[in-house]
C-alpha cells in the first residue's frame, strides 16, 4: 500500500488516518506503543494540512509506518537533556536543533544554536531547506507532546528526527538551573557535578564572554624598520628601545 | 519627583525645541518625558532661547551640580560619591605627595579637587586628575577609552542615541568603567585579558595576538578572567554600596571593595530575607531576577552585609543572574578537596593563587619640562609645564607576592620603580614601591613551584635561585639600581636592602618567611618550573 501526499491534502489526510489505524492493528498493538506516537499521528494530519501545499509529493508505504512505529516503540525518537547537552558540548555538528515554539517563546530563551521553525513551516519547502544538510534533527517545544508530533512528521518525511524529552521546560530546570537534594547518593552527585559543568558551557563559561574593549589589529612593521635594533630586539641593552612614552599612567 | 501638572505645562517650552528629548527615558526617570527642569533647570517659560538657557544645567550628573539635580532624589548616593575614592583620589594624592616630601598627606586636603601648585600637585594636575569623578563632563558623547569624569553620568549613561534622550540606567556597562580603570593597575584591561606591551612586541614573528586600543596603546591578548569568560560584568561582583561608598561604617573612607571572593564562593554570613532588607537598598527588591519562594533567603557580603539580590540560594550551589547578560551562572562552591594544605595556606588570599597574571612595569622615568605646555585636568585649560613618563621592562606574568597590612599574603606589583626629575629637586630621586593588587585575572590556581621555587614570587626578581650546602642563594638577572636591589626586585634574601614600605601598605616577605616558603616542598622539586605534586 502506498500513500501519496499531493496537493490534494484532504485525500491524504483521510488516507493517513486509515493507515494510522492499520498500524495500530498490525504493529503497535504488539509493542509498548508510546503515547507520543499516538498523539503525533493524530496531530500530524492537521499540521500537514497546512504544510503539504508547499511540500510537494512524499510517498510512504506501510513498511515505512511500521519501521517508524518500531523505532518509536524502542524509544529511538527521543533524546534526553543530558545527551543533547553532551552533543552540543562536543560540538559534533552532525545535528540541528529546531525549536518549534512560538517566536516570542524562542526570543525569551532557547537552546544554544537552535533554529526557530514553526511546525507548519518545518515540513514546507522553505523549512526543509534550513535543515536539509543535517543528519539528525532534534525538535523541541515547551513540553514533549508538540515536539513528538513534529519528530514523527519529519520521520514520515524521511528525515532522522528526535524530540527533546521534557522539552524546554525540562531543559531549563535540569540543565540551565540544576538543583540537587543534599541527600543524593555520591554517584548521582557526580552526575550532578558533570551537569553543572555542562551548565557552565551553556550559560557562558568559555562560551559567551563579557565586555571586551575595542581593539584594532596591528600591522607589524618589517622587522628591520621597527623601533629598536633590528637584530635580536628582545635582547637590546638600551632600555629606551623598549620604552612606552605616555602622559599619565 | 513632586512636580505638579503645571510644571509639566511649563516644560513644554523646552520640548518645543528639544523634541527628541521626550523619549528614551526608562524606569523611574520616565517623568523626564514631560519634565525637564528637575534635572536640567533652565527657564522653560522664557521668551527667548538665551533666557530659557540662563540657568540651564546641561550635565546634571556633574558632581558640582548633582546635589540639586540627581541628589534631589538620590541624596544618599550623591553624598557618598562626593567623598568616595573615585571622586577624591585621596590615595593617589597622598602617595604622590609622599614621593616628593617623604611624608604622606592624608588630611582633608588630600583630594584631587583641592590641588595646589607644588611639584607633586603639578604632577597630579597634569597626569592623574583626569580620572576623577569630580571632573566635569563637557560633551554629550561617550568614548570607551578616553571617557573621564562627569559625576553620576560617568557611569549611568551607556549610550547617547541620536534620536532620543540618553537613558539613565543602573545596569552600568563595563565600558563605563574602562575609561579610568584601564589605567593605573589596569584592572579593566586585565579582566578582558589584554596586557600592555612595549614596542618590541611588534618585532615578534607572530603578531596576531597584538592590537591597539583606541588611544593607541599597544596590547597583547593574554588570558581573560574566568568571570569575564562567563559573561560577567563589573557590576555582577561590585555592589552599588561598594562602588559609590554608601553606608560606610563610622563614615570612614573605603578600605576596599564591598565584595570578596568568599561572598559568592564560600559565604558563611547569615543570609537575610526581605523582612530585614536594608531600608536604603529597598529599590533592589524590584530587580530580583528570579521567582521568590516563601521566606526566600539572600546571601550578604561579609564586609558590609550588602544583600546579593541577584544570587539565588539553592539546595546545592547557588546561581548568579547576570545583571547585564541575564545569564544564569552556577557558582562553583569552594571545596576542601580542591584546596589542599589549608592549614599551611591559611594566610593566602584567594588572589594569591588564582591570579594567573598581573601587569608589571619594572622601569619608569618621570620628568618635567618647564618650557612645555600641557592640559591641566584640574584647571581645565592648557598651562605651562609638561610632565612626561617613560616606562620600560613591561612584564605580564604571575605576580610577586607580599604580606598585606592585615597579614594576608596577596599579589603585589611594582607601583613605581622610578626616577623622578623636577627643577625643584637637587637631583633626580629614586623610588621603589610595590603595592598589593587584585589583578582581575582569575583562573586555575598557580602551581606549587610557581611560588615555592620562584624568585619572582618571593619578590627577588628574575634570576637563579639555588640551594647549596643547606643555604639558599640568588643570582639576579637584572642590573642593580641605586638602592642596591636588582631592577626588578622588591627585597633580597637577607632583607638588608629592601626599602621600608609605606604605612598600611604591603611588605615583602622577611627572610624567615622566604626560607619557610622555599623549604616547604621537597628539595628535589625543580626550580622555576613544575606542577602540583
Amino acid at each position: 500500500m502506498q500513500i501519496s501526499l499531493t496537493h490534494n491534502c484532504y485525500n491524504y489526510c483521510n488516507s493517513a488516518k486509515q493507515h494510522a489505524g492499520l498500524i495500530h492493528g498490525e504493529s503497535i498493538m504488539r509493542t509498548d506503543m508510546s503515547k507520543y506516537f499516538t498523539m503525533a499521528i493524530a496531530g500530524m494530519t492537521a499540521v500537514l494540512l497546512g504544510a503539504c501545499s508547499e511540500s510537494g509529493t512524499v510517498s510512504l508505504s506501510g513498511d515505512d509506518f511500521t519501521r517508524i512505529a518500531d523505532s518509536i516503540a524502542r524509544k529511538e525518537d527521543r533524546i534526553t537533556a543530558d545527551d543533547l547537552a553532551r552533543w552540543i558540548a562536543e560540538d559534533t555538528r552532525d545535528f540541528v536543533i529546531v525549536d518549534v515554539r512560538p517566536e516570542e517563546d524562542f526570543t525569551a530563551g532557547h537552546i544554544n544554536g537552535s533554529l526557530n521553525i514553526s511546525l507548519p513551516m518545518l515540513v514546507s519547502a522553505e523549512g526543509r531547506k534550513r535543515i536539509r544538510n543535517s543528519q539528525t534533527v532534534v525538535v523541541y517545544s515547551n513540553g514533549s507532546e508538540y515536539a513528538a508530533k513534529a519528530a514523527v512528521m519529519l520521520r514520515l518525511a524521511g528525515i532522522q528526527a528526535s524530540f527533546l524529552l521534557g522539552g524546554y521546560n525540562h531543559w531549563g530546570s535540569y540543565i540551565l538551573n540544576p538543583e540537587q537534594d543534599t541527600d543524593q547518593a555520591d554517584s548521582e552527585l557526580l552526575t550532578f557535578t558533570e551537569r553543572r559543568a555542562l551548565t557552565c558551557s551553556f550559560c557562558g563559561v568559555d562560551g559567551i564572554s563579557g565586555y571586551s574593549p575595542p581593539v584594532q589589529a596591528v600591522t607589524a612593521p618589517p622587522r628591520d624598520e621597527g623601533k629598536g635594533s633590528s637584530a635580536a630586539p628582545q635582547q637590546s641593552k638600551n632600555k629606551t628601545d623598549k620604552a612606552v612614552v605616555s602622559e599619565g599612567c | 519627583m513632586s512636580q505638579s501638572a503645571s510644571s509639566g505645562n511649563r516644560d513644554r517650552g523646552c520640548i518645543a525645541c528639544h523634541k527628541i528629548s521626550t523619549t528614551g527615558f526608562a524606569g523611574g526617570h520616565r517623568f523626564g518625558e514631560t519634565l525637564c527642569t528637575p534635572c536640567h533647570g533652565g527657564r522653560p517659560d522664557a521668551a527667548t532661547e538665551r533666557d530659557a538657557h540662563a540657568e540651564l544645567i546641561a550635565f546634571p550628573g556633574n558632581l558640582s551640580t548633582a546635589g540639586g539635580t540627581c541628589g534631589r532624589c538620590h541624596t544618599h548616593h550623591v553624598d557618598a560619591v562626593r567623598v568616595s575614592p573615585m571622586a577624591t583620589g585621596a590615595g593617589i594624592v597622598a602617595s604622590t605627595r609622599e614621593l616628593f616630601t617623604a611624608s604622606p598627606d592624608t588630611g582633608k586636603t588630600a583630594t584631587l579637587s583641592a590641588l595646589g601648585y607644588s611639584p607633586a600637585d603639578s604632577l597630579l594636575r597634569k597626569l592623574c586628575a583626569g580620572c576623577h569623578l569630580n571632573q566635569d563632563k563637557t560633551s554629550h558623547r561617550l568614548d570607551p577609552t578616553t571617557d573621564r569624569g562627569g559625576g553620576c553620568l560617568a557611569c549611568h549613561i551607556n549610550s547617547y542615541p541620536k534620536d532620543a534622550h540618553p537613558a539613565l540606567t543602573v545596569r552600568v556597562s563595563d565600558a563605563r568603567c574602562f575609561g579610568c580603570h584601564s589605567r593605573s593597575s589596569r584592572i579593566s584591561l586585565n579582566y578582558a585579558g589584554l596586557a600592555e606591551v612595549d614596542p618590541t612586541a611588534l618585532q615578534r614573528p607572530d603578531t596576531s595576538t597584538l592590537g591597539r586600543l583606541e588611544d593607541d596603546r599597544l596590547v597583547e591578548f593574554v588570558q581573560a578572567d574566568v568571570h569575564q569568560r562567563a559573561g560577567m560584568s563589573c557590576i555582577d561582583c561590585h555592589t552599588s554600596r561598594g562602588v559609590m561608598g554608601m553606608d560606610r561604617p563610622n563614615n570612614e573612607p573605603e578600605k576596599g571593595p564591598d565584595i570578596l571572593c568568599i561572598d559568592c564562593h564560600r559565604n558563611a554570613s547569615a543570609p537575610i530575607d526581605l523582612n530585614i532588607w536594608p531600608n536604603k537598598l529597598e529599590g533592589q527588591i524590584d530587580r530580583i531576577p528570579f521567582a521568590l519562594r516563601p521566606r526566600q533567603k539572600f546571601l550578604t557580603t561579609k564586609r558590609r552585609a550588602t544583600p546579593l539580590w541577584h544570587i539565588e540560594i539553592q539546595k546545592i550551589g547557588n546561581t548568579l543572574y547576570g545583571k547585564q547578560s541575564s545569564a544564569r551562572l552556577p557558582i562553583p562552591p569552594w571545596t576542601p578537596q580542591s584546596h589542599p594544605y589549608r592549614t599551611e595556606h591559611r594566610r593566602l588570599s584567594c588572589s594569591a593563587c588564582h591570579s594567573t597574571w598581573a601587569p608589571q612595569c619594572y622601569g619608569c622615568h618621570t620628568t618635567y619640562d618647564p618650557t612645555g605646555n600641557q592640559w591641566d585636568h584640574a584647571a581645565q585649560e592648557v598651562t605651562a609645564g609638561r610632565w612626561s613618563e617613560k616606562r620600560w621592562n613591561l612584564r605580564n606574568g604571575p605576580p610577586p607576592l607580599g604580606v598585606t597590612s592585615d597579614d594576608r599574603i596577596a599579589p603585589v606589583v611594582p607601583g613605581m620603580i622610578m626616577t623622578l626629575d623636577h627643577p625643584s629637586l637637587e637631583r633626580p630621586i629614586f623610588k621603589r614601591r610595590f603595592a598589593p593588587i587584585a589583578p582581575h585575572t582569575t583562573g586555575s590556581a598557580r602551581s606549587c613551584n610557581s611560588c615555592h621555587r620562584s624568585p619572582v614570587a618571593l619578590g627577588l626578581g628574575q634570576g637563579r635561585l639555588q640551594k647549596t650546602d643547606g643555604r639558599w642563594t640568588f643570582i639576579p638577572d637584572s642590573e642593580r639600581l641605586e638602592d642596591g636591589l636588582p631592577a626588578d626586585a622588591w627585597t633580597s634574601l637577607d632583607e638588608r636592602r629592601q626599602a621600608k614600605p609605606p604605612a598600611n601598605s604591603a611588605r615583602p616577605f622577611n627572610t624567615d618567611e622566604m626560607h619557610r616558603i622555599l623549604d616547604a616542598i621537597p628539595k628535589s622539586q625543580p626550580i622555576g618550573q613544575g606542577s602540583i605534586p
